[in-house]
C-alpha cells in the first residue's frame, strides 16, 4: 500500500518540488545581485522591501529584517512556498480519497482487505514522507542559491523553517481528509476544503494588524506556521506551534478514519434523506448543450465563473494598490528606474503589476483546458464523440474557438475591475490602450493553447506536463532574465515576453505576429496530428 | 443482399503477435452478426478499425461501400456505436449526455425514441453521470447507440453489467431492431449470448478468424458440465454408453461427466438410477475453444466458412 500511494504522489512530488526549488533557489541567488554587497545598500533595500510588504499583508507575512537573506527569504519565499505546498497537500488529499473513490480504487483497495483507518493512515505517513522530501530538496536549493549569490544561509535557521513548512503542510492534508469525508466527488471535495483551507488563511492574514484578534488567528495553521521565523536573525523555531501542527495533522487524520469507518463508500458521512423523484426519461431540452462552443461553455460554467470572478477580484484588488506602491518604489533608486520615462509611472507599473500577472494567469488557465483535452482523450470521451459524424479536425477547431471565447470572458471581467478601480482610484489609464492590453491576452492564450494542443493530439498523457513546464520557463525565463542579464535571445524565448508592455508601451507587434504564427502552426499541427493517430484507451 | 460490412485483408499489427490479421470478413445488410473470441483475441481492435478509430496496418474496411479510413464522418452516420467501456462524464446528468451527444450528431433529437428507450431499460436519466452503477452506464451506452435507429449497429459486449431482466431487453431490442432492417455487429465472449440473438457467428482467436458459422452449425462445439447425485448405486456403464456424454468420472454416489448436443441420452441413462440432485454449467467460452482446438489438434487452424 506503502508503494502504491508512493507512485501515486509521485506527479505532485515532482512538481512541488521543483517549484520550491525554483523560489527557494532564484530568491536566494537573486539577495545578492539586487540588495547589494554593503551594508548600507542592504539596508536600503531592507526598508524598501518593509514598505512593499506593508501593502501585502493580504498574502505574505510583514517582512523580519528583510536587509538580510534569511529575512528576505522568510518573507518572499516561505512566505510563497506555504501557499504552494498547502495547495499540494489540498489535492493530494482529496485525490487519496474523493478521487481514487471516484475512479472505484478505494474499493479495490478495501476489497484486497486494507482496512479504512489503515488505508488513511497509510496515505496520510506516505505523504509526510514526500512532503518531507520536497521540503529536504527546498532547503538544499536555498542554500546552493545563497552560496552561489554570495549571500549564504545560516543552516540551523533553514532547517528549522523547513521543519515548520513541512508541518503545516502534514496538517492541511490531515484537515483536508476530514473534510472529503463530507463531500462526495473530488470536485466538491476540492471545492470545499480549499474553501475552509482559504478561509484559515485568510483568518490569518486579514488579521495581521489587529493585535486584538491574536486569539483567533491562532485557530488558523498559517499562523501557527508564521509562529516560526528562525530564517530571520534573532528568530527562532516555535516548537509548541509546530508541534500543534503536526497534532493537527494527525487528530484530523484519525478523526477522518472515524468518520471513513462510518460511512458508505462512495457517499457521504451526514446523509440525508431523499424524497421520492419520478425517474426522467427524456434527454436534456437545453439547447445550448447542443450549440458548438456553447456547449463547452455551459459545461464549464461554474468553474468559468468562479475564474472570472476570482481574475476580478484579483485586478481590483492590487490596482487599488498601485497608488501606494508607485509612491514607494519612487522614493528608492533601484525601483525607480523601471517607472522613469514613463509618461505616468502609475499606468505603467499598472501595466506591469496587473498585465504581466494577468497573462500568467491566463496561461494557468489554459493550462487548465489543454488538460481537459487531454483527459478526454485518457478517459473515452474523445472516442465516444469521433464516434458520432465529427470530423477530427472539427473537434480540434472548436477546442480552440471554446478556448477563445472562455478566455475573452474571464479577461474582460478583469479588465472592468481594472477600469473601475483605476477610475475610482485616479490612474488616468486610456481606455484604448486598456481594451488592447486585454485583449492582448487572447494570443497569449491560443499560443499555449496551440502548443497544448499539438501536444495533446500527440501524445496526450504528456500535454498538462509539457506545457506547464512551458509556462513555468517562461515566467522564470520573464522574471529572472532582466535580473541576471540574460542575452535578449534568451529572454525572447518566454512567450510572456512576446505580450510586452502594452498598457503604457506600444504595441510589440513582432510579438502579436510571433504569438500568432505559433497559433496557426500549433493549432494546424493538432489537427494533422489527430488525424494520423489512432484514438481509444 | 448488399454488405453492410466488408473487411479484406484487415491487419493492424501491434507486435509480438498482438493485433488483427489479415480478416476477410462480409456481414450482409440485415443480419445480426455475432463476433466471438476470448479476452484479447483482437474483437475490440477488430470493431476500432471498422470505426476509423485506429488505422490499419494494411487491408481496409468498409460500412455500406464507404471506407471506413477515407470516410469515416459518412460512416458514422449510419452507425450506431458502443464501446467497451463507456466513457466518464463525472457529474453530467444522463439527460444531458444524451443531449450533448445527440447533438454532435445534428439534426433533431427525437424525444419519443429517447423516452421508449429510457423506459424500457428503466434508466433514470435525471442522475448524474457519477451516481450511475456499471449496469445503468451500460444502458446508458446502449440507448445512446440505438437512439438514432442507425442502419448499422456496432455493440462491443453489449451486455456486460446488465441484469438477465435488462439482458432479455436487450435481446429484444436487437430483434427489433433486424425487425426494421438494421444491421448488428456485436462481439461477445459469452457463447450463448449470441445464440440468443445472432444468425451468423465469426470466431476468433489469438488475432484471426478462425470460423464462420451459422448458428446451428456451432451445436457441435457446446458442451456443459453435469454433476449427479445418486441416492444409491451410480449407472455409470449405462451413462458411459449414452451418446454424446464423455469424461465420466465416478466419486462415491456423485457421477461427472461433459456433454456434447442434446441431453436425452444421458437423461434416459440417468433414468437407471435414483437422482438426489443434479447440476448442469455451460463453461466459458473460453473453455469450450480451449477443449475444441485440442481436440482438434490443431494449433493454428486455417478459417472455415461453415454457412
Amino acid at each position: 500500500m506503502f508503494r502504491i500511494a508512493l507512485r501515486f504522489g509521485r506527479g505532485g512530488l515532482i512538481w512541488t518540488s521543483a517549484f520550491g526549488v525554483l523560489v527557494g533557489f532564484s530568491n536566494t541567488a537573486a539577495y545578492g545581485p539586487v540588495a547589494g554587497t554593503t551594508q548600507a545598500s542592504r539596508a536600503a533595500f531592507g526598508r524598501q522591501m518593509a514598505a512593499i510588504g506593508q501593502q501585502v499583508t493580504y498574502l505574505l507575512p510583514p517582512p523580519t529584517r528583510p536587509d538580510t537573506i534569511g529575512g528576505f527569504l522568510l518573507w518572499r519565499g516561505f512566505g510563497t512556498l506555504v501557499i504552494a505546498f498547502a495547495f499540494w497537500a489540498l489535492l493530494s488529499a482529496v485525490g487519496a480519497t474523493r478521487g481514487e473513490e471516484e475512479r472505484g480504487l478505494i474499493e479495490q483497495w478495501l476489497g484486497a482487505g486494507t482496512g479504512r483507518a489503515r488505508l488513511l493512515a497509510v496515505r496520510f505517513g506516505t505523504f509526510a514522507a514526500t512532503a518531507a522530501v520536497a521540503v529536504a530538496l527546498t532547503c538544499l536549493a536555498c542554500l546552493l542559491g545563497g552560496a552561489g549569490g554570495g549571500a549564504p544561509l545560516e543552516v540551523g535557521g533553514l532547517a528549522g523553517q523547513g521543519l515548520a513548512l513541512w508541518a503545516v503542510t502534514i496538517a492541511c492534508y490531515g484537515l483536508t481528509l476530514l473534510v472529503a469525508q463530507q463531500l462526495t466527488s473530488f470536485r466538491s471535495g476540492a471545492a470545499a476544503a480549499g474553501g475552509v483551507l482559504l478561509v484559515l488563511f485568510f483568518l490569518n492574514s486579514l488579521t495581521r494588524t489587529n493585535p486584538q484578534m491574536d486569539a483567533v488567528r491562532n485557530l488558523s495553521p498559517f499562523r501557527l506556521f508564521e509562529r516560526s521565523d528562525s530564517l530571520a536573525p534573532g528568530g527562532h523555531l516555535d516548537l509548541g506551534a509546530t508541534v500543534v501542527l503536526v497534532a493537527v495533522g494527525v487528530l484530523s487524520t484519525a478523526l477522518a478514519a472515524v468518520l471513513f469507518r462510518s460511512r458508505d463508500v462512495g457517499g457521504a458521512w451526514l446523509r440525508g434523506r431523499t424524497g421520492h423523484r419520478e425517474a426522467r426519461l427524456t434527454a436534456s431540452t437545453n439547447p445550448v448543450i447542443r450549440v458548438p462552443v456553447l456547449r463547452g461553455l455551459w459545461e464549464q460554467r461554474i468553474g468559468l465563473a468562479v475564474w472570472a470572478i476570482g481574475l476580478a477580484v484579483l485586478a481590483g484588488f492590487l490596482t487599488s494598490l498601485v497608488n501606494t506602491t508607485v509612491a514607494v518604489m519612487m522614493s528608492n533608486p533601484l525601483f525607480r528606474r523601471y517607472l522613469q520615462g514613463t509618461a505616468d509611472p502609475h499606468v505603467a507599473f499598472l501595466g506591469l503589476y496587473w498585465f504581466s500577472f494577468a497573462a500568467l494567469l491566463v496561461a494557468v488557465f489554459t493550462v487548465v483546458q489543454v488538460a481537459r483535452w487531454a483527459g478526454d482523450d485518457l478517459q473515452g470521451r474523445l472516442e465516444l464523440v469521433l464516434a458520432r459524424p465529427v470530423a477530427r479536425g472539427q473537434v480540434i477547431l472548436e477546442r480552440a474557438l471554446t478556448l477563445a471565447a472562455e478566455v475573452v470572458l474571464i479577461a474582460a471581467a478583469g479588465a472592468l475591475a481594472v477600469a473601475a478601480v483605476a477610475a475610482a482610484d485616479g490612474i488616468h489609464a486610456d481606455a484604448g490602450r486598456l481594451v488592447g492590453a486585454t485583449a492582448l491576452l487572447l494570443p497569449v492564450a491560443l499560443t499555449f493553447g496551440a502548443a497544448g494542443a499539438a501536444v495533446a493530439a500527440w501524445l496526450p498523457r504528456t500535454a498538462t506536463t509539457v506545457l506547464t513546464a512551458a509556462a513555468v520557463l517562461s515566467y522564470f525565463l520573464q522574471e529572472l532574465g532582466p535580473l541576471f542579464k540574460w542575452p535578449d535571445w534568451v529572454q525572447n524565448l518566454s512567450l510572456f515576453k512576446l505580450y510586452g508592455t502594452p498598457l503604457s508601451a506600444p504595441v510589440f507587434w513582432n510579438g502579436v505576429y510571433a504569438m500568432i504564427a505559433v497559433t496557426v502552426v500549433g493549432f494546424g499541427v493538432a489537427m494533422l496530428a489527430m488525424q494520423r493517430r489512432e484514438v481509444g484507451r | 443482399m448488399s454488405d453492410a460490412i466488408r473487411a479484406k485483408a484487415l491487419t493492424k499489427d501491434y507486435g509480438g503477435g498482438r493485433g488483427l490479421f489479415d480478416l476477410d470478413l462480409e456481414v450482409p445488410a440485415g443480419e445480426v452478426f455475432g463476433y466471438l473470441g476470448p479476452n484479447g483475441a483482437g474483437k475490440t481492435t477488430t470493431i476500432r478499425l471498422l470505426m476509423g478509430m485506429i488505422h490499419p496496418t494494411r487491408g481496409g474496411a468498409e460500412i455500406f461501400g464507404l471506407d471506413c479510413q477515407r470516410q469515416p464522418v459518412e460512416v458514422k452516420k449510419l452507425v450506431g456505436y458502443l464501446p467497451g467501456e463507456l466513457p466518464q462524464f463525472g457529474g453530467l446528468r444522463g439527460s444531458e449526455v444524451v443531449s450533448y451527444l445527440a447533438g454532435l450528431r445534428g439534426g433533431e433529437l427525437d424525444q419519443a425514441e429517447v423516452r421508449r428507450l429510457a423506459g424500457r431499460l428503466q434508466l433514470d436519466l435525471r442522475l448524474r453521470f457519477r451516481e450511475l452503477s456499471r449496469g445503468n452506464k451500460q444502458k446508458l451506452g446502449l440507448l445512446l447507440a440505438f437512439m438514432h435507429e442507425p442502419r448499422l449497429l456496432i455493440l462491443d459486449e453489449p451486455s456486460g453489467g446488465l441484469d438477465p431482466l435488462n439482458q432479455q431487453e436487450f435481446y429484444l431490442m436487437v430483434d427489433e431492431a433486424r425487425k426494421r432492417g438494421a444491421t448488428v455487429f456485436l462481439s461477445s465472449h459469452i457463447l450463448s449470448e449470441v445464440e440468443h440473438v445472432c444468425q451468423r457467428v465469426g470466431i476468433i482467436r489469438q488475432g484471426r478468424l478462425v470460423q464462420v458459422a451459422r448458428m446451428e452449425d456451432l451445436h457441435h462445439i457446446r458442451y456443459h458440465h453435469v454433476e449427479v447425485d445418486f441416492a444409491g448405486e451410480v449407472p455409470v456403464e449405462a451413462v458411459r454408453a449414452a451418446e454424446g456424454v464423455d469424461k465420466v468420472q465416478v466419486d462415491g454416489h456423485r457421477l461427472t461427466c461433459s456433454v456434447r448436443g442434446g441431453f436425452g441420452p444421458l437423461l434416459a441413462a440417468l433414468n437407471r438410477g435414483e437422482v438426489t440432485n443434479m447440476i448442469s454449467h455451460e463453461p466459458s467460452l473460453e473453455e469450450v475453444f480451449l477443449t475444441y482446438y485440442r481436440d482438434a489438434d490443431s494449433s493454428d487452424p486455417e478459417p472455415v466458412e461453415v454457412a
